[in-house]
């Protein structure tokens, strides 16, 4: 067995081996200084709601991202902030062109223990994208759940995303669509001010609920003051956090809290087990 | 003065508040040399030593800890105390290259000037500590300017005299006394320096070797480098808050500088971007290396690091008659020019 | 069957013709694994290496895959592993504890296959120590010992002229059931005295190693302000993870252009300010305090909350490499026990 051989290609499965898929569409969605890009790529593999993918840009390295859609659709969408090499890279793309994906990785919502209940989902921001998932989901599973309300808000309106989709859903009897800006606007139409102040407004139910935030820090801070002050027990409140990752398998060590790795054990965390985790609490 | 009236002004002008820190020696659990003390306490203080133990150069801490958590605005009150500093005279000559570069105001600083008659090796105390010690355990080892002891039965038992164990720099000193200081330890060293002509015997040997021996050596010693960054990081002359040649491993000052975008080399670990981490850093220091020997101290698998740098240092000598940081008030070599300088690099 | 070994020398050469070997050599920098070479492998004075033999199952570099682009997308391709076998010989038994370590990052879900591989092709062949080989030694002090066999395939004591061999693992058995050792010309079956000298060698070191203390107990806290006093003075390089047998933290960079090139694994480290820093600018850890405690943690409860070991297998090497004498010993000397657990 153990004798000399020629050097062979790995027979295993190798994990951080990305597949190539071609991206759909490119729009975007936020312009500024920290622009937004919403990326469609062929749908590669099954996954669940608040997993994450690998997109691999050759040549530059690769960023973890939290697939936007729910696998109740056709494609995987992604809600890209350009911040480094890797995302400036993908803002680079054009349709046609093609990324490596890898995934998916990390836990996702528990969507099934949440049958039959209110799904209250709480973004700012770019934090739009891993709650986009649930709520595409839950809309395509209407009759499995309570109410829906999305409460969301960025800066201004030019700062809102996936604004189109949000515009149709206004008049959808499906869900509650509670959009906020943080500043006055002349034509404004929703709540301004930030948003865990609207969801004060909003006041959602606790009984039967869960919440799930993401955003900013400074804004899941006080939302989940908020949502504790509005009856909220720390086991029905959810959100996904990030760290810088590399291998998303939970080996390279970089993205954890405490023994969990973000990559692996998270994203997403209840606000219950986040509080016995001092690091996690920034 | 005395090194406990040392002690005593420090640990006064620390409790009326009169200083940010004090950064000297103590003794910690490794026996061959001493461990950097940063204190603001003044019970702390008394642990403060002055043996020829103390090798760190101690000004790299200027650079780390006063100078960039001021650009932090880490403790704004404490913008302008000053930091007391224990500095032999190579230190010194480190500090005077931060204060040309204007990288930290001369009055933030309270040197604690040390004359420095030798300073014990830690490689070659502990190398002749394994080869002569009866009872290895490193509760007995004693080192002071005699030389190495072991203690046998409370009894001082000398193992080595000084000579053996102290570092070579005493060959190549220019400073044995520190260049400037607000209080000196003791009295200052009579004997004068080494002369500027002499000072670079000992790489006079291999610099006459042909160009193809000494790249076959230094590509093997590259070879073995782990890339730890321990070289450049305990560097008093690398005060750079963005060192190009590691960009992935340090947090650029300006959260929105993308400094990553561009590496001047590659993360791995592999003959030619190791030779292109050594020989960038060598040319950085041209002009402000003061041969402390640090790096090589530091450097775990024993890259003769000090060979390297003082190649450097001799052809900034010959080329320009300059020293690194032998004078204060003097402009860096590397950031002026003369017309008077030295063209003989060039070839027809 | 316990086996005896006479000459090393000997034995190797047989192992060399169907193996890589590395041992331990000297030289004026200190010890190092080195390939094997056919010269003599003096064993006289040895401590443990300088680097750990980490590198020999997880190197400091490796290419993960390799990506072309093309018409129909992009072409990823595995890269070829080494598969010739490989013999450690003289590796202490820490650092043998240490690969059993690495197994539970790097072999379970989603197994790296390029450690696999290694680590399948890898014949520990450990070196039983005389006691403790440096002053800063303390693997007991993590429920270890100098004679342990975990993470080791043939464990080797040195005694008389010679070696005794025992075997640990089913991968040890099968090294002398190789061609080049089957014949048995390098070594035979050790004698009743030679077996039971090397077992009283092996009792006489736990017995001059016997821990103080077991680290597995200690409560670490938080809020302590060792962190902030310790970490003070450390200039933020990688000697102690680069050195250490169980770190294992890694970052994967390509290297090539949009068209050609390859992913590449280095090692990286928690105590480089960067390792966790994003891209907008936010480090959860940045400052050395954090990170210093961020090492400590992961060593001693972090990965046992995990895998139910500590990391940590005393070798000592951070101890003594640390070039402003950071002693985790010393700071794990500042906490107390855990309070016993009521069943």
């Amino acid at each position: 067995m153990l004798q000399a051989k020629q050097a062979e290609p790995v027979q295993e499965a190798n994990p951080y081996l990305p597949q190539s898929a071609k991206l759909l569409e490119i729009k975007s969605e936020v312009g500024g200084p920290r622009p937004i890009k919403r990326l469609k790529i062929e749908k590669c593999f099954e996954y669940r709601p608040g997993q994450c993918a690998m997109l691999s840009l050759p040549g530059v390295g690769e960023v973890m991202l939290a697939i936007s859609s729910s696998p109740t659709r056709k494609t995987m969408e992604f809600g890209i902030m350009k911040a480094g090499v890797a995302t400036a890279a993908l803002h680079g793309l054009s349709a046609g062109e093609y990324l490596g994906v890898r995934g998916p990785y990390g836990n996702g919502f528990p969507l099934e223990s949440w049958r039959g209940k209110n799904i209250v989902l709480i973004g700012g921001g770019i934090g739009i994208t891993p709650v986009w998932s649930i709520l595409q989901y839950v809309l395509d599973n209407r009759d499995q759940y309570g109410r829906l309300d999305f409460i969301y808000g960025a800066r201004s309106s030019a700062d809102l995303c996936y604004h189109e989709d949000l515009e149709q859903l206004q008049s959808s009897k499906e869900l509650s669509l509670h959009l906020s800006i943080d500043v006055e606007e002349p034509g404004w139409q929703g709540f301004t001010g930030f948003v865990p102040q609207n969801l004060i407004e909003v006041s959602p139910k606790a009984e039967g609920s869960v919440a799930v935030t993401c955003g900013p820090p400074i804004m899941i801070k006080f939302v989940i003051k908020n949502l504790i002050e509005l009856g909220f027990q720390p086991a029905q409140i959810f959100t996904t956090l990030e760290r810088r990752m590399k291998c998303g398998i939970g080996k390279c060590g970089r993205c954890n809290i405490g023994e969990l790795y973000v990559c692996k054990d998270g994203p997403v965390f209840s606000y219950e087990t986040l509080q016995r985790y001092p690091e996690a609490t920034e | 003065m005395q090194t406990d009236e040392i002690k005593k002004l420090l640990a006064d002008k620390l409790s009326k508040g009169e200083l940010r820190a004090v950064i000297g020696y103590r003794r910690g659990t490794n026996p061959f040399f001493r461990r950097p003390l940063i204190t603001s306490s003044a019970e702390e203080l008394e642990e403060l030593d002055f043996s020829p133990l103390g090798v760190e150069n101690l000004s790299t801490y200027i650079t780390d800890t006063v100078r960039k958590r001021r650009a932090r605005r880490r403790d704004p009150e404490e913008h302008y105390k000053p930091t007391a500093v224990v500095l032999r005279g190579c230190h010194s000559r480190a500090l005077n290259v931060l204060l040309q570069e204007k990288l930290i105001p001369r009055e933030e600083l309270f040197v604690v000037g040390l004359p420095c008659r030798g300073v014990a090796d830690p490689h070659k105390a502990q190398t002749l500590w394994h080869a002569r010690a009866e009872n290895r355990d490193h509760r007995n080892v004693v080192i002071d300017e005699q030389g190495l002891f072991e203690l046998r039965n409370g009894q001082k038992v000398r193992l080595a005299d000084f000579e053996e164990i102290s570092d070579e720099c005493h060959g190549y000193c220019r400073t044995p006394n520190p260049l400037f200081y607000d209080v000196l330890v003791g009295e200052p060293v009579a004997e004068e320096p080494v002369a500027a002509e002499s000072q670079f015997k000992d790489v006079e040997e291999f610099l006459k070797k042909p160009v193809e021996e000494r790249w076959r050596f230094w590509s093997e010693q590259f070879s073995r480098c782990i890339r730890c960054y321990a070289c450049k990081n305990i560097c008093p002359a690398c005060s750079c808050q963005e060192c190009s040649l590691a960009k992935d491993t340090e947090q650029p000052l300006v959260a929105d500088a993308k400094v990553r975008k561009t590496f001047w080399l590659g993360k791995q670990q592999d003959p030619a971007n190791n030779a292109a981490y050594h020989i960038n850093r060598a040319l950085h220091l041209a002009g402000r290396c003061v041969s402390c020997g640090e790096c090589e101290r530091a450097c775990p698998v024993g890259i003769p690091l000090l060979l390297l740098y003082r190649s450097v240092a001799k052809q900034v000598f010959d080329n320009y008659d300059y020293e690194a940081g032998m004078d204060g008030e003097a402009e860096p070599i590397m950031t002026r020019f003369s017309t008077e300088d030295s063209e003989d690099f060039m070839e027809e | 069957m316990i086996r005896y070994i006479e000459n090393l020398r000997q034995f190797l050469d047989e192992v060399a013709e169907g193996y890589k070997i590395f041992v331990p050599r000297q030289r004026p920098e200190g010890w190092f694994f080195e390939a094997y070479g056919g010269a003599e492998v003096e064993l006289e004075g040895y401590p443990n290496t300088v680097a750990s033999p980490k590198e020999y199952l997880f190197p400091q570099n490796e290419t993960l895959y390799r990506y072309e682009a093309g018409e129909e997308g992009l072409k990823y391709d595995n890269e070829t592993a080494e598969q010739t076998g490989q013999v450690i010989f003289g590796a202490r038994a820490c650092d043998c504890a240490a690969l059993t370590r690495l197994d539970q990052v790097f072999l379970e879900d989603d197994k790296d296959p390029y450690y696999a591989a290694r680590r399948e092709n890898t014949v520990m062949i450990g070196l039983v120590c005389p006691g403790a080989v440096a002053p800063s030694c303390f693997c007991t002090e993590v429920g270890l010992s100098p004679a342990g066999v975990a993470g080791m395939d043939l464990r080797a004591t040195e005694v008389g002229e010679g070696l005794v061999i025992e075997e640990i693992s089913d991968r040890g058995a099968a090294l002398f059931g190789s061609p080049a050792l089957k014949g048995g010309k390098s070594w035979r079956e050790a004698s009743a005295e030679e077996a039971a000298e090397a077992k009283r060698l092996q009792e006489a070191a736990e017995r001059d190693m016997a821990p103080a203390r077991d680290l597995a107990e200690i409560e670490l806290e938080f809020d302590n302000p060792i962190w902030a006093r310790e970490s003070e003075r450390c200039i933020g390089c990688g000697i102690c993870a680069f050195l250490c047998p169980t770190c294992h933290c890694f970052t994967i960079e390509h290297s090539g252009s949009k068209r050609k090139g390859k992913a590449i694994r280095t090692w990286d480290t928690c105590q480089f300010q960067a390792y966790s820093l994003e891209a907008s600018g936010f480090n959860p850890r940045p400052d050395r305090e954090q990170r210093l405690k961020q090492r400590l943690y992961h060593k001693f409860k972090y990965f046992s909350d995990r895998y139910g070991m500590l990391l940590c297998i005393g070798c000592g090497r951070c101890v003594s490499a640390c070039p402003v004498n950071i002693d985790i010993r010393e700071i794990l000397a500042s906490f107390e026990r855990k309070k016993s657990v009521t069943s």
